[in-house]
């Protein structure tokens, strides 16, 4: 029950919240920011209770980074000083204040546990590794460290629990994209300055300047890089492994990971990392290690999978970009390695469970269509589901990469313990459903039934060779389906060849004119964020 | 030089896919296997019976249709041949060994069945997953890939023989094909060659467009022809080039080239000789299906192979095939959206300028040969360069 105190001044203050403004026609979202930027004249009023909510958040987050800071004050500044990236995470909070606008109640309260999930683990990371990073100086870990492609789920590692495995290109690539869309066009640059067509996948080109920039902090004794997920990103692995100069050992899952032959294969080729590590760093095999990791996702996959009941009802406080980016955080770069996320997700689907006893509905019950969010998002525009819910009532239940690996993983058999990883592997972030054949990606119909979805939202990404080239039968599958259907063209990391307007702009059009609906924030529906982080 | 005596009827075969020698072997009863890519080895879809049939979409001038499905911003090549197919130019095929060599290459040959635009009662697709690294794991992955979608398709969906005795025949018929092809690309190491690279590429072009079979006593006289040719008086061109990369099935590329002063004296990309023309050699205790698995995976050099081992192994061929063919640079290709090759022809150019010394111009390009005025002017450009780069090394040396 609502504090009576917090209710009256709640019904006070009415006219500050943004979403009552929207309802009422004398205002909006978009009322409190600054043209052209991402910057707030003043932050959101949400009433007593969730204001105070998410300003604790942002305190908390504070405190992590403040952490960050006096656990390794020398490396963060030599950091600052030597990468260009760093200076982007100064974006973060900003980041998380666009990600959760209209987030009310038990919404925002599972995004901001989820957010501080990442911020806390994220802050610990970018310490160690700087810590340890030879380019400034090194430290009493650097050999420990196992640098491996960010979109190789590092669970596979935890058998070696005196190595420290880092997804290498997470802190300068991976993750800061998401918070701030001005800096990757830098390193595509780079990258096409030393004659990289522009039409190669954007995150790869990223990655390339990056690469090339010699912006990757440079750690461990032997590198594990990935096939995964695509064509571009296995071609940027040429360059990574010559300028990292390390010894290394591509793991090259299945790409037709759809059939029976593919697992066998993957298998052997975990094994065989495992034995390069071995050898490379004189470490044994720790089977039993491994276990007590598996046991973490495998908990974790078995509250998702709850999760996902929920999501298939109009009670699920959690949707939209918590969701996406805490499965990907959690999943891709975590993977069972850290007691947080397990924790997190046992408070989580608590909560869910309660709105579901209560019926609850989110975002006010506004919400008009359940759209599933298909394809390789784009990283700068990460408050998009934010968006789509805010201005038109799509709720985003659940995003393609959010389906990642979800088998369990034996933890008692190390025979089966590597099959099942391969398999859990082979279906790793925008590789599930983004390659190995027509049915991965004709999955996305039956994913949209069975989470009671009306509506897709396809991410056309526009160098995404694999999914152009399924355009016009996705398409045809739409209309014969009978499906809401948009396609939201985006670049992926380059933010001036499609902006954020321009999506926006996308599911307008089909909004206003296919659809024949009025927003629900007129002031969402067209503005201009380009010099936005 | 004296023309060819074939070369105009080779000329005349490259117009089609279904030329007059695929629709003769057809109307004998054989079938026709389309394929794309080098991994799948052609000397298996040349078993008793059958002939092989590397896909091409010669004179396509719009791919509107394929367009559509594919999007403009996915690679030409392969838009073509989906667009060919629709059209109803491959409906001679028996079946389509496909390979999921790239993403575009994959979509386009799923679409052979999503679309079934190839009217063959018996026709169908298989799509290998082919590995990306030489060690024995992946070999073991090829190996199985290759037996579960292309020799157990062949034989349980078209009867063809795959016995052991079949397959030492067909690659017995193969290293014939190969020897003859090399025999005559070799004449292209000579200072004053006998061939241009554009005849060349013509004869390797048919050899990989039409029956073995039928082609073969063409190919026979021609290398008979050329060993008593009189070359010109002196070498007409002003470099000698090796072309490298992506997809070129169009001999008038390399006319192009030649046209702005430099003799293409090797072919190292797909649809060239190097890889495809060489011998498989059965090693003892080897089946004659793992020679061919391993044949193919020691000598491709597709851009997606990861391994440092493999990556090395493109650009070191590629200086033998400098020193062989005493080339004086390398013009490095990429079809517009191929993502591996793009990002394989910034490296090369960087390995082969920066530690190998050997000058290199890298360019992009379309599937059908349109506009080529800039081309053109690069070509000029890169062959004034080492022309310059002669005489400074003339000046040098006295």
């Amino acid at each position: 029950m609502k504090n009576p105190v917090t209710a009256f001044i709640d019904k006070k203050l009415k006219k500050l919240d943004p979403l009552w403004q929207a309802e009422n026609g004398v205002g909006g979202q978009r009322v409190r920011f600054h043209d052209k930027t991402g910057i707030a004249k003043y932050r959101e009023w949400r009433g007593v209770h969730d204001t105070m909510v998410d300003y604790l958040a942002w305190l908390n987050n504070l405190k992590s980074m403040g952490l960050m800071v006096a656990m390794a004050p020398l490396p963060v500044l030599k950091g600052i000083w030597e990468y260009r990236w760093m200076g982007s995470y100064l974006g973060t909070f900003a980041f998380i204040d666009r990600l959760y606008q209209g987030y009310r109640g038990p919404e925002l309260k599972i995004a901001h546990m989820h957010m501080h999930a990442i911020v806390q683990s994220l802050t610990k990371k970018i310490a160690l590794v700087l810590s340890n990073d030879r380019r400034l100086g090194g430290g009493p870990l650097t050999d420990r460290m196992v640098p491996m492609d960010e979109v190789l789920p590092p669970l596979f590692m935890a058998g070696f629990p005196n190595l420290i495995p880092i997804p290498l290109q997470t802190l300068p690539e991976f993750i800061i994209c998401d918070i701030d869309q001005q800096l990757e066009p830098f390193y595509i640059d780079v990258a096409e300055s030393f004659g990289l067509a522009a039409d190669v996948c954007s995150r790869c080109a990223a990655e390339t300047g990056v690469t090339f920039n010699d912006d990757f902090p440079l750690i461990g004794k032997a590198f594990l890089s990935t096939n995964m997920p695509c064509n571009a990103s296995e071609a940027t692995s040429m360059f990574q492994r010559r300028r990292i100069d390390l010894p290394d050992f591509p793991v090259t899952l299945a790409m037709i990971h759809n059939e029976p032959g593919a697992h066998p294969y993957s298998t052997q080729m975990l094994r065989d990392a495992i034995k390069f590590i071995e050898e490379e760093y004189g470490e044994k095999y720790d089977w039993d290690a491994l276990f007590a990791r598996a046991r973490h996702m495998n908990e974790q996959n078995t509250i998702e999978l709850e999760k996902w009941d929920f999501f298939k009802t109009d009670y699920s406080p959690l949707s939209g970009i918590s969701e996406t980016l805490y499965r990907l955080y959690g999943w891709a770069s975590v993977n069972g390695q850290e007691d947080y996320f397990t924790k997190v997700d046992r408070k989580v689907i608590k909560i869910m469970r309660r709105c579901y006893e209560k019926k609850y509905l989110p975002f006010g019950g506004k919400t008009r269509h359940r759209a599933f969010l298909w394809g390789p998002s784009a990283v700068y525009y990460t408050d998009f589901p934010t968006w789509t819910q805010n201005c038109w009532g799509i709720t985003i239940v659940l995003n393609m990469d959010s389906t990642m690996g979800h088998n369990m993983i034996s933890t008692t058999d190390p025979e089966q313990a590597i099959k099942d990883l391969a398999e859990f592997s082979e279906k790793g972030v925008m590789r599930h459903h983004a390659v190995g054949g027509w049915d991965n990606v004709n999955a996305v119909w039956d994913w949209a039934k069975r989470f009671n979805c009306d509506m897709v939202l396809m991410n056309d990404n526009v160098a995404c060779k694999g999914m152009n080239g399924v355009h016009a039968m996705m398409e045809e599958q739409a209309r014969e389906l009978g499906f809401h259907f948009i396609f939201v063209e985006h670049d992926l990391e380059d933010c001036r060849t499609i902006s954020r307007r321009d999506m926006r702009n996308c599911v307008n059009s089909y909004m206003s004119v296919v659809a024949n609906e009025e927003p629900l924030d007129p002031t969402l529906v067209d503005f201009d964020d380009s010099e936005a982080w | 030089m004296k023309d060819l005596r074939h070369l105009i009827y080779f000329e005349n075969l490259l117009q089609e896919a279904n030329n007059e020698l695929v629709s003769q072997a057809v109307d004998e009863g054989k079938l026709a296997l389309g394929y794309n890519c080098y991994y799948i080895p052609e000397v298996l879809l040349n078993l008793p019976g059958c002939f092989s049939s590397r896909l091409r979409a010669p004179r396509c001038q719009s791919a509107d249709v394929a367009t559509y499905y594919m999007t403009n911003r996915n690679c030409p090549y392969v838009r073509s041949i989906l667009e060919r197919a629709i059209e109803g130019g491959y409906n001679y095929l028996s079946a389509l060994f496909g390979a999921e060599g790239c993403a575009a290459m994959e979509r386009m040959e799923e679409h052979f069945f999503l679309l079934n635009p190839v009217k063959n009662d018996r026709f169908f697709v298989t799509i290998i997953d082919p590995p990306m690294k030489e060690d024995q794991t992946s070999l073991d992955y090829y190996k199985a890939q290759l037996k579960l979608k292309v020799v157990d398709a062949m034989h349980e969906k078209l009867g063809v023989d795959t016995s052991e005795e079949a397959m030492r025949q067909a690659v017995a018929e193969f290293n014939e094909l190969c020897d003859i092809i090399t025999e005559i690309g070799n004449f292209r190491k000579l200072p004053n060659p006998p061939i241009t690279g554009y005849e060349f590429h013509v004869i390797q072009l048919v050899s990989q467009a039409c029956p073995h079979y039928l082609i073969l006593p063409y190919l026979r006289e021609t290398l008979e022809e050329i060993r008593t040719r009189e070359p010109e008086p002196k070498f007409p061109f002003r470099a000698r080039i090796i072309l490298a990369g992506s997809e070129i099935d169009d001999p008038d590329f390399t006319k192009l080239v030649e046209s702005c002063g430099a003799m293409v004296v090797a072919d190292r990309y797909c649809f060239g000789s190097f890889p495809s023309r060489e011998r498989i050699e059965i090693a003892e205790g080897e089946t004659a299906f793992e020679a061919i698995a391993r044949h193919y995976l020691h000598w491709n050099q597709c851009a997606r192979f990861m391994a440092g081992d493999k990556i090395d192994q493109r650009h070191t061929e590629l200086k033998r095939l400098v020193d062989e063919f005493q080339a004086d640079g390398v013009v490095y290709e990429s079809m517009k959206f191929c993502e591996f090759w793009s990002y394989e022809k910034v490296l090369a150019s960087h390995v082969l300028q920066n530690e190998l010394g050997v000058p290199c111009c890298t360019i992009e390009k379309e599937y059908a040969l349109g506009s080529v005025g800039q081309l053109r002017t690069r070509f000029q450009a890169f062959v004034e360069s080492l022309e310059i780069k002669q005489i400074q090394a003339k000046e040098a040396g006295r």
